[in-house]
């Protein structure tokens, strides 16, 4: 099978595919013991490879983009989210200095939930509101080997919650990171970060531990300080030549600022964080390169903010402290199980199953002392049919379940066809859902008034789901041509259009006229379509070793109806979105790279106004061999042009430096 | 039959293309029957299977033989349909050339004293067959797939000039393939430092691997009889990048799973080669050139490997001039 993204690309290479055939049937009569050229000719399975897919990407189902470790350095990005916007249409911002979302193409607000996210195959959207908490990632982006994000609906293979894109994040292997590891950063807005590393490597098994601190202030004149000492840990134990298990552990702690001076009712305090994973994974090889794999993860959040007001003058005329009580823990345990497979030299299989329990406790949010649960069970089938050496056709559907949705089921198919093995036109279509959280179909959220009497439910509610909502959908049909103009160049043009309806959103019914709080926040689902159409676009050069340049870009329209909620999803879409990457390694270990960003015009769902946005960012590194050893230091300058408001017009960004020094010794 | 709902004269038309169709056919198969007692200096080319691979030879061999302005004309079959028909086509072949293993099986012992020239062959692999053949009269040479060791070794030198010590994983019962002694040879003469380990036991993988890396500064994967086996390949490529030393391998296919660097002779490249011998015989006596390795090749490069390796390496192309230099042969 014939990759783009790599440095040979033949015909040859093309010629080449009729070798997989041959290395799973028989060796010629009478050359049992011999070698023959099909052996020394023939496919060896992708071990370590810049994608590391089963398949390359002029043969993947769905639009990719993959960022590696060398991209995301290049970015001199602090945090992960800084990274996505090399992806086309992605959309990154800051909510608060601590608070950031992801939203494939806008659409998004505070709890960005429209994209599902995994590190390592272990998704960590939240369940009770349904986003990221990127903050609260016990993760090290100097961990990260590469980010293969799809840009659109990939309900099959990445399962509940691969609505608008998915992000699935890949650790380097425990060998990948062998010996010391130590790094220091300082810079603007109070950071002060550090990070130490240990791999080990033996016969069978590989380890390593990381040990991670992360302290910055935040914006200027917001509170939004964070803390974050973290632990994250990985164990690759080779049981056999056929079998490893993969163990990941992983704990985070910490404060984060919340609040505004001056605002009684959301006053400046810490919001502590807890929060530990556990993921175990396991892989059995079987001939003809079929895999079986189990896997089960659990994920442990807790956040504590409660707090009472100074007294605060309400409705009918009382003076009293009101109690906020924001506490929340939410944990997941999943289950899954798949199994890859060659049926025949024409057709791949993959299918599985997962079964997954999500409890989350909120008394104040939910009204409710007890857990409330929404269980997930999923199966799926994806096939991959060659119908020639040039035309692939896959299909595949999965089968979903929650506690508190009906069964959806959602297909995905695809055509790839390589007019000549440089140039290839894919077709495709696929639906998939975005399944209520359990903040939007179970909230009932009241104020309290501690000294009015011990129960706080005086008050009517401020948050109530009526319930009821089925999930979001979305039909995404696509049509992309990849070419790989030579050894160094290569593109992938696409254009799309999505198709979606029910989407949940806030609404504020009218409050009965003798309700204190004036207001009552209600989910329900939208009753228009919103269709997105647009143009993508991703492009490489890489001349040489020394030399990279990455664009992307992307091109959104969006027709949103009647659009009756408060909300305004027209503007919350840009309607462009562009970025550019350069490398260049100098001599003597000296590298350069220029990250340049554009944002159209927009506001956020529950954001504000804001004008159109270019960011330059610029770093410079020095490597230095030390015997055994290498330091590295580097400098970036994030947001080296005007300043911009970011999300809200609270969230002022000049230009931010940061200086790192790392060292590293086998 | 669909015509008849359309009208009548449609389907007349159609009856007439038929018949037409089939008076062709039978012209072809007519002319291309009378043409068979014409030449009998003809070359047969037997492929070990339809597949595109072997078509690549077919095509590249024959249009080098356009280049050189040789007006030779060549018939090509599966070894399936050679077995079939073996006398028959025998008698009108003037020199055979079989592309692969199966072919060269199944032409070797039957070729009614025509001479064959066995391309494609792992060298290994015709020392054997040209051993245990029963028509010792036969005239049987080569085109080797595999590469010279000083090949390889000069690869090595001019992609990556700070290693001094090579490792080579060789078969257990140590072959009288000569393998080891040309390694040995091949390496003093370049000024490297060979450790050669030993692989006893499927089960002893991993151990052997880790001893390699340990000691070499690069492995160099030899395609020999027991080495070449998909999980064995895994397993190198995964200790490779545990170690952080990089593989030195023989095909493309090998690189692209993980390994550094390769140099091979592709299909095409032997093909070109194949037709170049021809070209150089004598077409009425078929005088066959010694068994030798082909002097084109190609050199395959994993950028993406090496910028995670952290290692600057030159570009296929220019280690394969470099390499071309090397041996006097004439640069592209």
């Amino acid at each position: 099978m014939c990759r783009s993204d790599h440095s040979t690309w033949t015909a040859f290479c093309r010629v080449m595919t009729g070798f997989i055939v041959a290395i799973v049937l028989a060796v010629p009569a009478g050359a049992q013991e011999m070698i023959t050229e099909q052996e020394m000719l023939g496919e060896i399975p992708l071990v370590i490879s810049a994608s590391r897919l089963a398949q390359p990407i002029t043969e993947a189902p769905a639009a990719i983009t993959i960022i590696d470790q060398e991209m995301i350095e290049a970015s001199g990005a602090r945090n992960l989210v800084d990274v996505f916007r090399l992806v086309p249409g992605f959309v990154t911002a800051n909510w608060d200095g601590n608070r950031a979302v992801v939203a494939p193409y806008g659409l998004v607000d505070i709890y960005a939930r429209r994209m599902q996210v995994l590190i390592d195959g272990r998704s960590v959207y939240m369940p009770d509101f349904g986003g990221v908490t990127w903050s609260d990632l016990p993760l090290a982006l100097d961990d990260i080997e590469r980010i293969e994000a799809v840009r659109g609906p990939n309900a099959v293979t990445y399962g509940a919650n691969s609505f608008l894109g998915v992000i699935n994040i890949i650790t380097k292997t425990a060998a990948e990171t062998r010996g010391t590891y130590v790094k220091l950063t300082t810079g603007s807005q109070g950071t002060r970060d550090a990070l130490l590393r240990y791999g080990g490597v033996g016969v069978n098994l590989d380890y390593r531990l990381t040990l991670g601190y992360q302290k910055d202030t935040g914006f200027d004149d917001v509170v939004d300080n964070r803390r974050a000492p973290f632990f994250d840990s990985r164990l690759d134990y080779r049981f056999s030549d056929r079998t490893t298990i993969n163990v990941k552990l992983g704990a985070i702690g910490g404060e984060l600022g919340e609040g505004e001076d001056a605002n009684l009712l959301d006053p400046p305090r810490d919001e502590t964080i807890s929060s530990n994973y556990q993921h175990i994974w396991w892989t059995y090889k079987t001939d003809n390169a079929g895999e079986f794999s189990l896997q089960y993860y659990h994920n442990y959040h807790d956040s504590r903010d409660s707090f009472t007001t100074d007294p605060i003058l309400i409705p009918p005329g009382i003076s009293t402290p009101l109690f906020f009580n924001y506490d929340v823990t939410s944990e997941r345990h999943d289950l899954e199980f798949q199994h890859k497979f060659g049926v025949s030299r024409f057709l791949r299989l993959v299918w599985g199953a997962s079964g997954r329990q999500d409890k989350v406790t909120g008394e104040k949010l939910f009204n409710t002392e007890s857990r409330l649960e929404n269980n997930l069970s999923r199966f799926f089938v994806n096939s991959e049919w060659r119908l020639h050496s040039s035309l692939l056709f896959q299909a595949g559907v999965m089968l979903e379940r929650t506690t508190i949705t009906d069964s959806e089921l959602l297909p995905r198919v695809a055509i790839n066809y390589h007019i000549t093995p440089q140039h290839t036109i894919r077709v495709g279509y696929s639906e998939a859902t975005r399944n209520p959280v359990l903040i939007e179909e179970k909230a009932e959220a009241r104020l309290c008034a501690p000294d009015l009497g011990p129960n706080c439910s005086v008050y009517d509610p401020y948050l109530r789901s009526s319930g009821g909502l089925v999930p979001e959908k979305i039909a995404a049909k696509d049509i992309s041509y990849l070419a790989q103009l030579s050894d160094s160049f290569s593109f992938d043009l696409r254009l799309f259009q999505y198709d979606i309806e029910k989407l949940v959103d806030w609404v504020e019914p009218s409050p009965p006229a003798d309700d204190v709080t004036g207001s009552v926040l209600d989910w329900v689902n939208a009753d228009y379509r919103v269709v997105l159409e647009g143009a993508e676009l991703q492009a490489s050069y890489s001349p040489d070793i020394n030399n990279r340049l990455m664009v992307s870009y992307a091109y959104t329209d969006i027709d949103s109806g009647k659009d009756t909620t408060k909300r305004n999803y027209t503007a919350s879409v840009p309607q462009q979105v562009a970025s550019l990457l350069a490398i260049h390694n100098f001599q003597d270990g000296l590298t350069g790279s220029i990250g340049y960003y554009f944002l159209d015009q927009l506001k956020h769902l529950d954001g504000d106004f804001l004008d159109e946005r270019r960011q330059l960012d610029i770093r410079i590194s020095r490597q230095i061999s030390l015997g055994s050893s290498e330091a590295t230091i580097s400098a970036v300058a994030q947001n080296a042009l005007d300043d911009y408001k970011e999300y809200r017009d609270s969230n002022l960004v000049s230009t931010r430096y940061y200086i790192n020094f790392a060292l590293s010794f086998k | 039959m669909f015509c008849f709902v359309i009208n009548r004269s449609c389907e007349r038309i159609l009856y007439a293309l038929l018949a037409g169709l089939l008076l062709i056919a039978l012209m072809l198969s007519l002319t291309s029957e009378a043409s068979g007692d014409a030449d009998k200096q003809k070359i047969t080319i037997v492929l070990s299977d339809d597949l595109p691979v072997y078509q690549g030879f077919v095509t590249e061999f024959r249009q080098t033989l356009v280049n050189e302005h040789l007006d030779i004309f060549s018939n090509v079959i599966t070894a399936d349909a050679y077995v079939r028909r073996q006398k028959e086509i025998s008698k009108d072949t003037g020199l055979f050339i079989t592309v692969g293993v199966k072919a060269t099986l199944s032409v070797v012992d039957s070729a009614y004293g025509k001479p064959v020239y066995s391309t494609l062959m792992p060298k290994v692999t015709f020392s054997k067959i040209k051993k245990n053949r029963r028509k010792k009269s036969t005239r049987l040479s080569a085109v080797f797939l595999d590469q010279p060791v000083a090949r390889q070794l000069s690869l090595i030198r001019y992609a990556l000039p700070q290693v001094r010590r090579i490792g080579v994983l060789v078969p257990a019962d140590g072959e009288g393939s000569g393998l080891e002694k040309s390694l040995e040879i091949g390496a003093r003469k370049a000024g490297y430092n060979l450790i050669l380990e030993r692989l006893a036991s499927e089960k002893s993988t991993l151990p052997v691997l880790d001893r390699i890396f340990s000691k070499a500064d690069v492995l160099l994967a030899v395609p020999e009889t027991g080495l070449i086996d998909r999980k064995l390949a895994s397993n190198i490529l995964l200790t490779s990048y545990r170690y952080r030393k990089p593989v030195v391998a023989y095909s493309q296919a090998y690189v692209r799973a993980g390994a550094l660097l390769a140099v091979y002779s592709s299909p095409r490249d032997i093909g070109h080669y194949t037709a170049l011998k021809i070209a150089g015989m004598s077409k009425r006596s078929w005088q066959l050139p010694k068994a030798s390795y082909s002097d084109q090749f190609t050199v395959t490069v994993n950028r993406w490997l090496a910028r995670s390796m952290g290692l600057k390496i030159k570009s296929g192309r220019w280690l394969k001039n470099r390499m071309l230099n090397e041996e006097g042969i004439k640069t592209e």
